[in-house]
Order: C-alpha cells, then structure tokens, then sequence
C-alpha cells in the first residue's frame, strides 16, 4: 500500500473549495499532527474560554497610541490625554479607549529581536519559541489544538480579515493543517457555503455519505493528517453552514455597525465579537496597512481611531453581555515604530522598545507595565519579550504554560519559550 | 521699455548649514537679517544671516509639539505662529528677543494644520484637526469669525485678496467658499484626485491653498496621491477658477515618488520656486516658468525637502531638506550609543538674474 503523504490532483476532484485543497497541501507538507496530552485536554475542557486577538499589521507605532511621549524630540505632533487611571496618558487620538483604561492591562516594555515584517510577523504570532528545528503554531491554532473547539463545532481559530479567504494551513505549524486558520475574507462567508436550494436535504445526506466513503478510501492509503485535516474542514464547513446568519448584514443593528464603525477593522471586530458569541474558540482580527514609513502622523490620525472605535465597541459589549471574564482580547502587531522621523515624515521599525495592550480573561483589569525612557528610545524597566506575553495569555486561558507541552511525535516541546516566564502583574 | 527677460542661468547652490534638528518651516523676517525656522521641537529657532556665516540666535519658547506655520505681518512687527497642540501666538519682532504680544493657547482643539494671513495683514484665518476655520485679528487676536462644517480634518485655508472671503479645504478634498462678512459657507466642490483611501485610510493631497493673479485663481498645492504606508503620490498645483471652481490647470512635478509639493514660492520675475518630498530620499528644489511645460531647473541633490524661504533683495532663497539615509529600521546610534534624530540641512541658493533678452 502506497504510504505517501502527498497527494496527486486526481484525487482532488471532490475538492471544490479552496480552503480544501490548502488544508490537504499544507497538511501534506507539514506530515503527522502533533497529539496533545491528553491530560491537558481534559484539563482544559473544564472551561469555555475564548480569546480575540487585533492584529495592527506592520505595526502601530506606541507613540501615537499607549506610549505617548508629547513636547519631546520624536514625540510627535499629538497630546496626550487623562485616562480612566489616574496618572495614565494616552495619545489624544484614542478618546473612548482613555475612558476605559481601567479595563485594560498595557506593557509598554515589548523589546523584541525583528525588526523585518516577514520574519518578525511568524516570530511574533509563535511567540518566538527557541529555535528546535520545527515550526511553532501561530497562537491560533495553538489555542485551538490545546482548548479544542467549543461546543458550537465552529472552526476553534478563525482569521477574519481583508482580502481572500481560505484555509490557511500553514498557521498550524508542527500541529497539523487541521489546526490551521479558517479565513474569512472581508466579512464574507466562504464561496458555496449556502447549500442551493435546487440540493435536497435526502441529496444532501447523500452527497455527504459518498464524500466520507471516497475520505474513508483516501485516508486508507494515507498518513492520517492530510486525510483528517480534509475531513475536518468538510465538517467544519458543515457547522458554519447552520450559522450563515453570521454573515448576514441584515441581521446587523444599524447601533452596532455605526458603534464599531463603517470600516473594515470596524466591521470585522464586529463579525468577530459575533464568531465569539457563536462559539469560535480563537478569533483573529486583521487590520492592514500600518507599515506608516511616510506620512506616518496623518496615518494614525485616519487609523488610531478606528481601532479606538472598534476595540472600545468590543469592550462595551464584551462587558455588557458578561463575557469579559472568559474571553482575552489581545491588541498587538509584530513590533512598533522608530523615534526617529524620517524625511518622508514617518516612522519606521522598532522591535525595540514597543507596546501592546490586553483585557478581559485571566488579566488584571487596569495595569500598565513597565516604563520607557524619557524620549521613548528605550526601556526604562524590565523588557519583556513575546515568550513572557505568550506565558502570560496561556496562563490567563488557565493553561500552565511552564509544565505543559505539545508533543509533536515523539518530541515533546514547550508551548512558549522555556526561558521566560508570564508577567504577575499582568494576571488576575 | 517692456522687454522679455528670460534667466539665463540655474540657481547656484552657494552653501549648506547644517542643523542639529528637523524643521517643517523656514521664513526670512521682513528686512531678511534673520531666518527663522520651526519644526518638531516645540520652538522657534532664529539664525542671524548680517555676518559672513550665519549665527544661531536665542530660540522663542512657549509653543508645544509641533510647529507649522511662521507668517510674518510687517506692518504690525509681528510673527504669528501656530502649534499642533492648537496654540496661535503672535510675536513682537521688534526687540532683539521677539516676546508675544498676544497668544491664545487654544486657539483650536488640537493641531493648527494651516494658517493664511490677508494681504492687507489685517486677519489671519486658521484650521485643523478640529475642522473649523477661525479668523482672527492680527493686531490683537480678537477672533472674528468661527467658521464650523467641515466633517473632516482642515488641512488648508486661504484667506482671499478681498478680505471678504476664504477657502479651506480637508482630508477628502473638500473646498468650501466662506463669506467672511456672513461667516456663511456659500459654495462647495470636491478635488476628488487629491485625495486617495486604502485598506481604512485616508490619504490627504490638499496640503496648501493660496490666491493668486488678484484672486482670480485658487491655488491648490499638494499630491494626488495613490499610496498608503509609504508616500507615494504625483506632487501637483492644481489652477482653480475661483469664479467658476473649475480647474483650469494641473502642474505635476515629477513621478509618483516625489510625493507632495510641500512649499512654493513665485518670484517676482514670474517663475515658480517649490520643494517636493515623497518617499525615502526623494525631494526635488524647482523651477518653473507658468507658461511653460517643463521646469527650466530641477535638482534632486536633496533628500525630503519641506521647506523653502525666499528673499527678493538678495535674490536667493533657503531649502530645508533632510539628511540622507533618514529612514532606517532599529536604532540607529553614533559611537558613543547616542540615538540619533534626523536633521534638516539648511541650503543657500542664488537665484538667476534676468537681463533683457
């Protein structure tokens, strides 16, 4: 019997989606699924929690936004502004998220290795684990391989961002493509999710009891993970057929679209405080276009405000319908931007002394971490790297990040970086 | 006897002061004895061009974040200048440390994007982030008119030859006509090409407004811009009909990397002086004349240039430039680990002289 991982195109046929033939080819490339301990599993089903992660891709620069260090040299051309915690500045261009500072924790000490966007972007969402010759999962899948799907049977990781969507597999790292990112691209459902009414519910059954026969068959001559990550999209496809509301702009109030704002980082917060409500374990928001090398202060002045807007929504109503307690939110990019302005009046990149900031779920509500120099060319405190935060939000997810480990065959591995720990002043 | 006085040669680059900071703004006083400049400090720095070289003279404190916009109105002896954290101050020239006659330290809710000055230097209108347009007294800072409707961020406003009127344009291309007797916004038009969005922002191109040709004709200085992250954007002067709001006239200034016009000047022989910036590198010092095509002097020695001074008596104007190599990712730092900021090189052109032809 053929044992080989990768696949032929003939054996695609039944793959019409896109997102299918990605999760098969990544899975091939990437061989076996790592298998958690069991042990952790059972641990952590014992509860629901759930995490939205905003990625400000290319990096939002700490001072036009948590650091802001007005009247100096490279401050810029911004004030600050009172916060909800006495004695907190923020950039005056972020006013709802100054009232709600007591909600949030901010570490304003991020001092990371990368300052390029293609390697910097995979180290950051892996948390920069020491390098074991293998490729870490982005936080996504990792949290959806260690907590699992909920109870929704909904996709555990979901990106929601601009552009295409997909199933990005290659997020999965070591874990196996079925625990790579369901791609929701610009707010739509994936092409065909609505079955068409010409298809009986009986040829609907149909079709789906010859699609497993001919997986059965595939997977008999196969590794299991390429084959199970086929399946598993299949399946997770199915669920999210019976939630295609989701993506019904009709069943949007018109309150919440102009609360989270009519833009696409406003929508897509919405959609994902809405994949929460569902049930999605692991949501990842996207924003692009904050690599500001030019221009960078009227950049922020058009985009800060937008993640004001939205993350502030968010919050409100994460708050409002009880589920701050068990979902973290995470507002990050892969690092932030240079003192320094250049001639084109922007900022470039600057792993070197940035922020981030985060809410809800295990967090101590109302902290900031750590100070930056007078101008903001350094830290001023203790650093922190990526390893400390991704100890930290496995901790506040209730997963002991020090003990536990993926295992992928036979090696076990850390799930953050053994040399670092998670920041107490951070955890409640 | 008319004649038609043609340059017969380049502007000759005479020297470069070089600076310890950035400045976004460089102006000659009245009588051209001191250079003044202002720009990402907070403070108006002064330099004293009597002697052979030039000599720094004490910088005027009391301005906050960044400073944009240095009008002089020599017939008041006053500098009016304006911050980003919406301050507006109008300096006493006369003594030997200029002091502020009048200062109103919230003049707008956070940063004066630009400041416009009457010809008869009896107002000066302002505008911002706040997207109202102020107009004010320039002899005591009495505000005359408040000028609220813009959705969106000023970032240009002109004050008519008349006197009687304004325009003010924002971050989408938005020109409103305001009636300044009334206070009334009377008319309306869109520069939709100078303005351009992406991926949740908006990129501005209308970085200037100024009459021209007795105030027949709106100038409309900036990029159309098609770029965000870096900038990328043609720079461009765009000739409005003031009577008719059409546009009568597009100069572009080189390719999409030079980005935005970011000061002109118009000598008095009738060609126009401006500096471009765009992406990292990229300025441009020209010259042209209006009736003709093509500049007859170009020069992209200097990287990022933002700022041009021009004195008619001695026929020579300043550029503010950038250092080379400004943009880089990290921290960059001398010998000693000192982080370092970036610069403006300061330098001196001499202007063609016309003779008949």
């Amino acid at each position: 019997m053929p044992n080989n991982p990768l696949c032929n195109p003939a054996e695609h046929t039944l793959s019409r989606r896109r997102m299918l033939g990605a999760a098969t080819a990544g899975a091939a490339g990437l061989g076996l699924g790592a298998i958690f301990q069991p042990a952790v599993a059972e641990e952590l089903s014992r509860n629901d929690r759930q995490v939205l992660l905003m990625w400000l891709d290319g990096g939002m620069s700490q001072l036009e936004s948590w650091d802001p260090k007005p009247n100096t040299r490279f401050g810029g051309p911004y004030r600050s502004i009172g916060t909800s915690l006495t004695g907190v500045r923020i950039s005056e261009l972020m006013p709802r998220m100054a009232r709600q500072m007591h909600r949030l924790a901010v570490v304003r000490t991020m001092k990371t290795e990368d300052p390029n966007h293609s390697s910097g972007v995979p180290k950051i969402l892996r948390g920069h684990p020491k390098d074991r010759g293998v490729t870490y999962p982005y936080m996504g899948s990792a949290v959806a391989k260690m907590l699992g799907p909920t109870a929704s049977g909904l996709p555990p990781y979901v990106w929601v961002k601009p552009g295409n969507g997909g199933f990005i597999s290659k997020h999965a790292g070591f874990l196996g493509a079925k625990y790579g990112a369901f791609a929701i691209g610009s707010g739509k459902p994936p092409t065909n999710l609505v079955r068409p009414n010409s298809i009986s519910d009986s040829d609907d059954a149909a079709r789906q009891e010859l699609r497993e026969r001919f997986n059965r068959r595939f997977a008999a001559r196969r590794h299991p993970g390429p084959s199970e990550a086929n399946s598993y999209v299949y399946d997770v496809a199915q669920a999210l057929m019976k939630h295609e509301d989701l993506f019904d702009a009709e069943t949007l109030s018109a309150k919440d679209r102009e609360r989270y704002g009519d833009h696409d980082l406003g929508r897509n917060t919405l959609l994902g405080r809405r994949l929460l409500e569902a049930g999605v374990r692991f949501v990842h928001v996207q924003s692009y276009g904050w690599d500001t090398h030019g221009d960078n202060f009227n950049a922020h002045a058009s985009r800060v405000p937008k993640v004001d807007q939205a993350l502030s929504a968010l919050l409100d109503d994460l708050n409002q319908r009880g589920m701050i307690d068990n979902v973290l939110v995470i507002v990050m990019a892969e690092f932030g931007r240079t003192p320094r302005i250049n001639g084109c009046v922007g900022r470039d990149h600057w792993p070197n002394a940035w922020s981030l900031a985060m809410a809800g779920c295990g967090i101590e509500p109302g902290v900031v971490v750590g100070e930056t120099i007078a101008d903001g060319t350094d830290v001023a405190t203790e650093p922190y790297d990526i390893g400390h935060m991704f100890h930290t939000w496995y901790q506040a997810l209730g997963i002991d990040s020090s003990h536990h480990e993926f295992t992928n065959g036979t090696q076990p591995l850390p799930v953050a970086h053994d040399d670092m720990h998670a920041v107490k002043e951070l955890l409640s | 006897m008319e004649t038609d006085a043609q340059p017969i040669a380049q502007p000759k680059q005479l020297t470069t002061i070089e600076t310890d900071r950035q400045y976004r703004v460089i102006r000659f006083s009245p009588n051209a004895k001191t250079l003044y400049g202002a720009g990402f400090d907070a403070a108006i720095h002064r330099w004293d061009l009597s002697g052979e070289l030039p000599t720094e003279l004490l910088v005027l404190p009391g301005h906050h974040g960044w400073v944009e916009s240095l009008i002089f109105a020599a017939k008041h002896n006053l500098l009016l200048s304006t911050d980003s954290w919406g301050q507006l101050c109008a300096w006493d020239i006369a003594p030997e440390n200029p002091r502020p006659r009048w200062r109103h330290a919230e003049a707008h809710d956070g940063w004066i994007r630009a400041a416009s000055i009457s010809e008869d230097q009896t107002l000066i209108a302002t505008a911002g982030r706040d997207g109202t347009v102020r107009v004010w007294s320039v002899t005591d800072g009495k505000l005359l008119h408040e000028l609220p409707g813009h959705e969106h961020e000023i970032f240009s406003v002109a004050v008519h030859k008349s006197g009687q009127a304004a325009a003010s344009a924002d971050l989408l291309g938005n020109l409103k006509h305001w009636e300044l007797p009334s206070g009334k916004c009377v008319r309306e038009v869109r520069l939709e090409s100078m303005h351009y969005h992406d991926r949740d922002h908006d990129v501005a191109g209308l970085y200037s407004l100024r009459f021209h040709d007795a105030g027949k004709t709106l100038l409309c200085a900036g990029s159309q811009p098609n770029l965000t992250g870096n900038v990328g954007g043609i720079p461009s002067i765009c000739w409005l009909d003031w009577e008719s709001l059409e546009v009568t006239k597009t100069m572009e200034f080189g390719e999409k990397k030079q980005g935005y016009v970011y000061d002109y000047q118009f000598h008095p022989d009738g060609y126009l002086m401006l500096v471009t910036s765009g992406a990292p590198g990229a300025g441009q010092f020209i010259c042209q004349r209006l009736d003709e095509e093509q500049p007859f002097f170009t020069t992209t020695k200097m990287s990022n240039c933002h700022s041009l001074a021009f004195d008619a008596a001695s026929n020579r104007c300043i550029v503010a430039a950038t250092n080379r190599n400004s943009q880089g990712n990290g921290a960059v730092r001398d010998k000693e680990g000192k982080y370092l900021g970036n610069t403006s090189p300061l330098t001196i052109f001499e202007l063609p002289a016309m003779v008949d032809a």
